[in-house]
């Protein structure tokens, strides 16, 4: 359990500093009255927030399911296609600026049950890390009830997929992962 | 003075450019370590501030190998990352590296290491 944890904090507190140093930086270039662009300091500082609260909200849920606690189970209504889109949306300066080219293949909607608000963390975190670990396109599908991301390039094993995959299991979700991408089986 | 910048964090990276360039610096922008390598045989930077999680080569194998090249070994490195074990920090100095700041971090505070750096 302590490697887990370990993993689990490496992980989340490296993501952290990253939107926090993010957004102390921005604050300085207004406060030095360094920037013409106030509106892009503003999205890049919203962006930052969006993702630190994503951050901390999913080391709860990992933490959680290291330590034992049994995951409380709703039956909220949960659309999956419309929480990529919302996220992808959240996400559209960084797709942008890292210049991916993004290939959605939507073939049917996917509505499902379970904890809504968790399950759009834990997919946030997967379409996120698909983000970073994508080079020039990411490929995102929805079949029938399997939700597919893939790069074109090979990747490391982000640090918590290990547990990610654990907390699924735990609530009927299958993800699977290679070194070019995952997919995610809902149950409808 | 001039510094090089390596980081694939690509929006932290450009504020701090800015904030830098604002100071009066030269900057240049990498976002891997090889690219880091690459920029050296164009231009020798008086500093390179660079983040050490980076795709493919990563900041301590790239401090690593400025260190060993006769050409470069006298640049000063100043690692800047996100990653806050001791460990990492530990290795980084074995590296090479000159100096560490880990994010967040004040951009004041970077200005001065900077500085502190070209001085050394």
């Amino acid at each position: 359990m302590k490697d887990e944890l370990r993993k689990i904090h490496t992980y989340f507190s490296f993501h952290m500093r990253n939107c926090i140093a993010m957004i102390a930086a921005s604050v300085t270039l207004l406060a030095y009255k360094m920037t013409n662009d106030e509106q892009q300091i503003y999205d890049d500082v919203t962006e930052a927030s969006f993702l630190l609260d994503l951050f901390d909200a999913g080391m709860g849920i990992c933490f959680d399911h290291t330590f034992g606690i049994e995951p409380i189970f709703f039956n909220d209504d949960y659309d999956v296609e419309a929480f990529v889109q919302h996220f992808l949306e959240q996400c559209k300066n960084i797709m942008s600026e890292r210049e991916i080219e993004l290939v959605l293949n939507i073939n049917n909607s996917c509505v499902t049950k379970g904890n809504s608000h968790e399950l759009r963390i834990i997919i946030n975190l997967i379409v996120y890390e698909m983000i970073l670990k994508s080079g020039k396109s990411l490929s995102i599908s929805l079949n029938k009830n399997c939700l597919t991301l893939s790069a074109d390039t090979s990747f490391e094993e982000p640090l918590i997929w290990g547990t990610i995959k654990d907390v699924c299991k735990k609530r009927g979700i299958s993800f699977i992962f290679s070194d070019k991408g995952c997919s995610l089986e809902f149950v409808v | 003075m001039n510094i090089l910048i390596a980081d694939d964090e690509l929006r932290l990276r450009k504020v701090v450019a800015t904030f830098l360039r604002k100071s009066g610096i030269d900057v240049s922008e990498v976002s891997s370590g090889e690219q880091a390598l690459e920029a050296l045989k164009s231009k020798i930077p008086d500093v390179i501030v660079m983040d050490i999680t980076m795709p493919g080569m990563d900041g301590l194998e790239a401090c690593r190998k400025i260190k060993s090249n006769p050409l470069y070994e006298n640049i000063p490195v100043l690692l800047l990352t996100a990653t806050i074990s001791p460990n990492i920090r530990a290795e980084g100095l074995k590296a090479g590296a000159a100096s560490y700041l880990t994010k967040p971090f004040s951009q004041k505070d970077l200005l001065e290491h900077i500085t502190n750096l070209k001085k050394s």
